[in-house]
């Protein structure tokens, strides 16, 4: 118990935001920060599927100010390359960058830049 | 046929697991098995808490000690404000001796002057004597020998005149000028009057000028409302002592003026008038009275109110430190099932293998009260050759669990089906669709040949093995794929290698790498910096020192490591 509490003390807060019509092409653009883990994945699943409630082609995850993500996290962001067509990653950290190519999925997201 | 059983036992147990709509447990069904019902019962009839008690007592005694000072500034005010309220009064008493004296003195000039000064005083003295006027009698005495004739009298006759020894007493003791002596009251106490008197010399004769006020009758005193004495109770005694026989008027019924009383003297004539007065009402108001009882009484409920308050935060505490005390022991709990069904679904004993050694550590997570999704298998295919594999499901919890058991059942199928390890894992694929379960899994798998020291591995987003030799540490770099339940059209493919003599295998779950905020890189370079320094150490010693390295701090998520040690 103390544990736990410790470590979310610890963590930055998991948060995760919807900006409708801010991406390139007017897409919808979920913007997760802090700590993706396991505690905060059916949140942001939640709120993909809500962002995907209408037919679209795209889809972009602003992980700007994402700092870690576990295999949780990026289990939210591949079920999404199943409801569309295109997955953006707008700047994913050398952190993100290289969890993805580890675990063999950089191929199945478009990474920007 | 097998898959699909399996199939379908893990989205039963994943639908039960993850249904919102399933009732959670209530606190209360649970307790009686923690704490013994006498025992629960025993505590909620415990006796009130020393904190709430405290907070009564202090309330208790504030209220106490302003209700008395505010009790004792009032009265102490309204002493004051009695002894300002009397001594008006007595000014008020005062004005009345001129109103006596001017015209007893001047009377007295004019009997005194001439011969016809009986005449005059009695036109003089006239003008004095009637209704609402100071005298209801007055009149001239003669004096000498200690006794004293009546001359003249005006108005009604004299009272001090029915008793002459006592007439010639007191008007023979008249001094001639002011003050003028008082006597009374005289008469009964339904009709009673007080006398005054003066003397004077007119040349070789002494005469006393003498009048009289009635008093009211019965002594009962009209107060005129608005007067200075309308907010009291009072009684007037002629001299200097509240004698009862000397009260002139009062305007209580109860005699002698009794509780909260002030006394002034004022003198009159030659004796005294005694003013001895109480309040009618509280004169400070009847809030200023009454605020020491509204401020015990408030302060009373505030420190009861206070008091209960503070108890129910108490017991609200205790009951939720009991709460805690629960939560802590049914995650215990919680952990330790879950711990008893990660070994239950993982191999109980690696399968010995001729030529190599293997070990296998699996440590759970610091943040772990579920069921984790790492899992290993070790299988011999035949004398020389076995598959390995080291899996890990996203998530936690009975729907990774199931997963997992299902991957590993699977994975045992297809390779007693003799599939190469990337036909396993394109055969895996199906099995798993992240997009419905909300899970994945990375797996890398492979089957070592033991006399050859050749591995062939397949990966599915597992990180990579390291192959570890005395003073050497590489990572198996072969193709990686998708993990499993990520679709892809890619295949998977194989890699081979061959292992130097006496290589040790480390194949690992991402728990043992990953660190918040760290790239993976460093976490991979940790490792093999620990394995390197710890490749000439035997193989359990070799795994407990890289797991002792690498989980200094705990680690956050579960931990499978499986290493295997070619022995030549």
């Amino acid at each position: 118990m103390a544990d736990l509490d410790e470590n979310a003390s610890l963590e930055p807060q998991f948060c995760v935001h919807v900006d409708d019509a801010a991406g390139a092409n007017g897409d919808v653009v979920v913007r997760l920060s802090g700590d993706l883990d396991i505690a905060g994945a059916d949140e942001a699943r939640a709120v993909v599927d809500q962002a995907l409630g209408q037919p679209r082609s795209r889809l972009t995850f602003d992980l700007t100010d994402l700092r870690f993500m576990d295999s949780s996290g990026i289990a939210v962001l591949v079920a999404a390359t199943q409801k569309v067509d295109t997955v953006t990653l707008r700047n994913p950290s050398p952190v993100i960058r290289r969890l993805l190519t580890i675990a063999g999925l950089v191929d199945i997201f478009v990474l920007t830049p | 046929m097998a898959t699909r059983e399996l199939r379908r036992v893990r989205f039963a147990a994943s639908r039960g697991a993850n249904d919102p709509a399933t009732p959670a447990q209530p606190p209360s069904a649970t307790r009686p098995a923690l704490v013994p019902p006498d025992e629960f019962s025993a505590r909620r009839r415990r006796r009130i808490s020393w904190v709430s008690l405290l907070v009564l007592v202090v309330g208790l005694a504030t209220t106490a000690a302003l209700s008395w000072t505010t009790y004792h500034l009032n009265q102490n005010n309204e002493d004051r404000l009695l002894r300002l309220e009397t001594k008006q009064a007595a000014t008020v008493l005062s004005a009345v001796v001129p109103t006596i004296q001017t015209p007893l003195a001047s009377a007295a000039g004019i009997a005194a002057a001439g011969p016809d000064g009986a005449a005059r005083f009695r036109t003089y003295i006239a003008s004095y004597v009637g209704v609402k006027l100071p005298f209801v009698s007055a009149s001239l005495w003669r004096l000498g020998g200690g006794t004293a004739q009546l001359v003249l009298s005006v108005g009604s006759a004299p009272q001090l005149a029915a008793d002459p020894a006592a007439a010639s007493s007191f008007l023979s003791s008249a001094k001639p000028a002011a003050p003028f002596s008082v006597v009374g009251p005289l008469g009964t106490v339904a009709r009673s009057r007080l006398g005054y008197a003066v003397a004077v010399t007119a040349g070789a004769n002494r005469y006393a000028v003498y009048a009289e006020s009635p008093l009211p009758a019965e002594r009962r005193a009209a107060v005129t409302p608005g007067s200075a004495f309308s907010d009291l109770r009072f009684a007037l005694y002629l001299g200097r002592s509240a004698r009862t026989e000397m009260l002139l008027e009062a305007n209580s019924g109860q005699l002698p003026i009794s509780g909260r009383t002030a006394v002034e003297s004022v003198s009159f004539g030659t004796s005294a008038l005694l003013l001895v007065a109480a309040p009618v009402r509280p004169i400070g108001g009847w809030v200023a009275a009454d605020l020491w009882w509204i401020l015990a009484a408030g302060g009373g409920v505030l420190s009861l109110v206070a008091a209960a308050t503070a108890e129910g935060l108490v017991r609200r505490r205790l009951a939720a430190e009991r709460l805690t005390g629960d939560v802590r022991h049914l995650l215990g709990e919680q952990r330790t099932i879950a711990e008893t069904l990660q070994h239950a679904l993982l191999p109980k004993k690696l399968p010995a293998v001729p030529g190599v050694q293997s070990a296998v550590r699996y440590l759970p997570g610091t943040n772990g009260v579920e069921i984790g999704g790492d899992w290993y298998d070790l299988m011999p295919l035949d004398d020389h050759r076995f598959f390995f594999v080291v899996g890990d499901v996203s998530g936690r919890g009975v729907p990774a669990g199931s997963v997992m058991a299902a991957l590993r059942f699977a994975i045992h199928a297809f390779v007693s089906e003799a599939h190469p390890p990337e036909s396993v894992l394109e055969s895996l694929r199906g099995m798993l669709d992240v997009g419905d379960d909300h899970h994945f899994a990375t797996v890398v798998c492979g089957i070592a040949d033991v006399e050859r020291r050749e591995i062939t591995v397949a990966n599915a987003g597992h990180p990579p093995p390291l192959c570890v030799a005395v003073g050497s540490a590489e990572f198996v770099d072969t193709p990686v794929g998708v993990p499993i339940g990520v679709p892809g059209q890619v295949p998977y493919r194989s890699g081979t290698l061959t292992v130097p003599a006496g290589a040790t295998l480390l194949v690992y779950t991402d728990g043992l790498i990953e660190r918040r905020g760290e790239n993976l890189d460093e976490g991979l370079a940790r490792l093999r910096g620990v394995a390197m320094s710890a490749s000439a150490l035997p193989l359990d010693s070799m795994l407990d020192t890289v797991v002792a390295e690498l989980a200094q701090d705990g680690l956050d998520d579960d931990t499978a490591i499986l290493g295997v040690r070619w022995l030549t």
